[in-house]
């Protein structure tokens, strides 16, 4: 197989990196992201694909048939415009300036700042920049002429960097992270000890937690709205299914009490709806 | 599944439905150990802090601890792996229950109950449940459980580079915390819970919810009190006028104020026909009609 695979991406957010102490072998078991076709495959598709009839719609199966490669070496080869990409590290960044790279990251972490994808581009930028005319023409010869990383090199530089790691923004409510301090964890924490002295709580079968959450019947279509199911043949996939109608605001509440020893409470709900009779309830 | 259903327009709680609720739970809670002291954690939330719900806990010997305010996504067990499962799940059974229903059809209160009860059976389960504990650090206590870098966000640069134990830190704050939790601070009209867990059961806040519903009680009476007046002045204003215009009505009828205003037309009658027609707008020699000036408008080129 070759060819530059899709990064896999924290959906929602733009990337950022974390520099992190590196880990026990964890670099050593990643598995690269493919590697290149080779020279024989190459001349192989490149003849398949100059001898292909004219107005042939399915070229990957063609394709496929004519040199025995995979679905993926083919479809690959075809998005990158016939040729191979390049993979690796460049040969103008040698393994320590690629060093030099990451220390200025730890630095920037370090100070504060979100390692994005596009400051991870600024520093290499800089870098280049200060490398010399030479080098910095080499760098504009493989980067393009505003030296702007492609996507490949990133995947590769995260991968010969396991120390690196990308996490995804999560939503937080301004109030909630503001509220989030290490003073505030601990005072409760110190309270929650006092309090199981003070009333002799020894046992797990004595701490209860009691909250609410409203589930309505929106968030639950929309969370079924992935998977549709059809039996036609022809149409595997389908896109768009409304196969019911919610009614306005339904949604239900449910108080849940949980114990600590993995019992809990009955459950207590609370209805939209007024009177009547609760034909769900037995 | 056994449930205790209740309906409201609106589906969540109320101070009645509340009150309702802390019954449901003394009666749960306090038969399982009736000697033996309990510990109920709940969220800060306005409504919990009822005074007779709180008074009925106590008396089932729960204790109540609130957790500091919005910190609930971090603190609460429910909120770990019990209700993410229990809505995980809910989706699944969504799913499963989507091919049966006939396609346009509503779907109803009746299928979400349904897919609840098959939820929640399964997000509540021992694993869950006791993972959520774990993981919150709230049985066994380890406040260490607390994702660190979860605590620094939002915080501004200086405290990304922020390290601090929070074994060492709880031990500092320990004399602090305890003081705290049994002195409430009214803040809004509320028990607040701003960086501090409060021991909603205390005497001190029993008292402090006191204090302030009998302030809310002050407060609402004398709002109907005002209110009572103001439509009061309202039904007095409407009846003086209705008394107005029936004099002005009898007035209007009376024999001789009419004799008058029949004597005073004519005579402004007689005093026209003596004049002979004289035009509205008589014009005055040397009059000069003055106008006010008009301004003239720029025309854009």
């Amino acid at each position: 197989m070759g060819g530059r695979r899709r990064a896999r991406r924290a959906p929602g957010g733009a990337w950022a990196a974390v520099a992190t102490p590196p880990q026990s072998k964890k670099g050593t078991r990643r598995r690269l992201w493919g590697v290149r076709l080779t020279e024989d495959m190459v001349a192989k598709l490149e003849a398949a694909f100059a001898t292909m009839p004219v107005g042939k719609t399915t070229v990957a199966a063609y394709l496929m048939d004519a040199t025995g490669a995979t679905r993926s070496n083919v479809r690959t080869w075809l998005r990158n415009d016939r040729l191979m990409p390049r993979l690796g590290r460049p040969a103008f960044l040698t393994e320590a300036k690629e060093a030099t790279i990451f220390r200025a990251m730890e630095l920037w972490t370090a100070s504060g700042g979100l390692l994005t994808r596009e400051m991870l581009g600024k520093l290499l930028r800089d870098y280049v920049h200060d490398m010399g005319p030479v080098r910095e023409a080499q760098a504009k010869g493989y980067f393009g002429d505003d030296i702007v990383a492609w996507k490949g090199w990133f995947v590769g530089f995260l991968l010969r960097r396991p120390e690196l790691r990308r996490v995804k923004a999560a939503r937080l409510e301004e109030a909630r992270a503001r509220a989030a301090t290490p003073e505030a964890v601990a005072k409760y924490g110190a309270a929650l000890t006092a309090v199981t002295r003070q009333y002799n709580i020894t046992s797990a079968s004595q701490v209860f937690n009691t909250d609410e959450s409203i589930i309505n019947e929106a968030d639950v279509l929309r969370g079924c709205g992935n998977h549709a199911y059809t039996t036609s043949p022809t149409r595997r996939q389908v896109d768009f299914v409304t196969p019911v109608v919610q009614s306005g605001a339904d949604a239900a509440s449910v108080v849940a009490c949980i114990c600590a020893d993995g019992t809990r409470l009955s459950l207590f709900s609370v209805v939209r709806g007024s009177g009547g009779r609760l034909t769900y309830a037995q | 599944m056994v449930a205790e259903v209740h309906r409201r327009e609106i589906p969540g709680f109320d101070g009645d439905l509340r009150l309702e609720y802390a019954r449901f739970l003394a009666k749960h809670l306090g038969s399982t150990q009736p000697t033996r002291w309990k510990l109920l954690l709940m969220d800060g939330c306005k409504v919990h802090l009822s005074a007779n719900g709180l008074a009925i806990l106590t008396a089932a010997k729960v204790v109540a601890l609130m957790f500091p305010s919005h910190l609930s996504h971090l603190l609460q067990p429910c909120d770990d792996e019990p209700f993410l499962k229990v809505k995980a799940h809910a989706f699944r059974s969504g799913r499963a229950m989507l091919p049966t229903l006939p396609a346009g059809s509503i779907f109803t209160i009746k299928q979400l109950m349904i897919v609840i009860a098959e939820a929640c059976p399964y997000g509540l389960s021992s694993v869950h449940i006791i993972n959520g504990f774990k993981n919150t650090g709230a049985w066994p206590v380890e406040v260490s459980k607390v994702d660190v870098t979860r605590l620094l966000t939002g915080m501004g640069a200086g405290y990304v580079s922020r390290r601090f134990d929070l074994n060492r830190l709880m031990v500092h704050l320990g004399p602090e915390a305890r003081r705290e939790m049994n002195q409430p601070v009214v803040s809004f009209g509320s028990i607040s819970n701003c960086g501090r867990a409060v021991v909603a059961t205390s005497d001190g806040v029993l008292a402090a919810i006191n204090e302030l519903d009998a302030a809310k009680e002050v407060a609402l009476k004398a709002k109907d009190a005002r209110q009572a007046r103001t439509l009061d002045a309202r039904v007095a204003r409407a009846a003086q006028l209705v008394a107005d215009e029936r004099d002005a009505d009898q007035r209007g009828n009376n024999t001789s104020f009419r004799r008058c205003r029949d004597a005073l037309r004519s005579a402004a009658q007689r005093q026209k026909d003596r004049l002979g027609g004289t035009p509205e707008y008589t014009p005055v020699p040397g009059a000069v009609i003055l106008r006010e000036p008009v301004r003239k408008r720029i025309r854009r080129a």
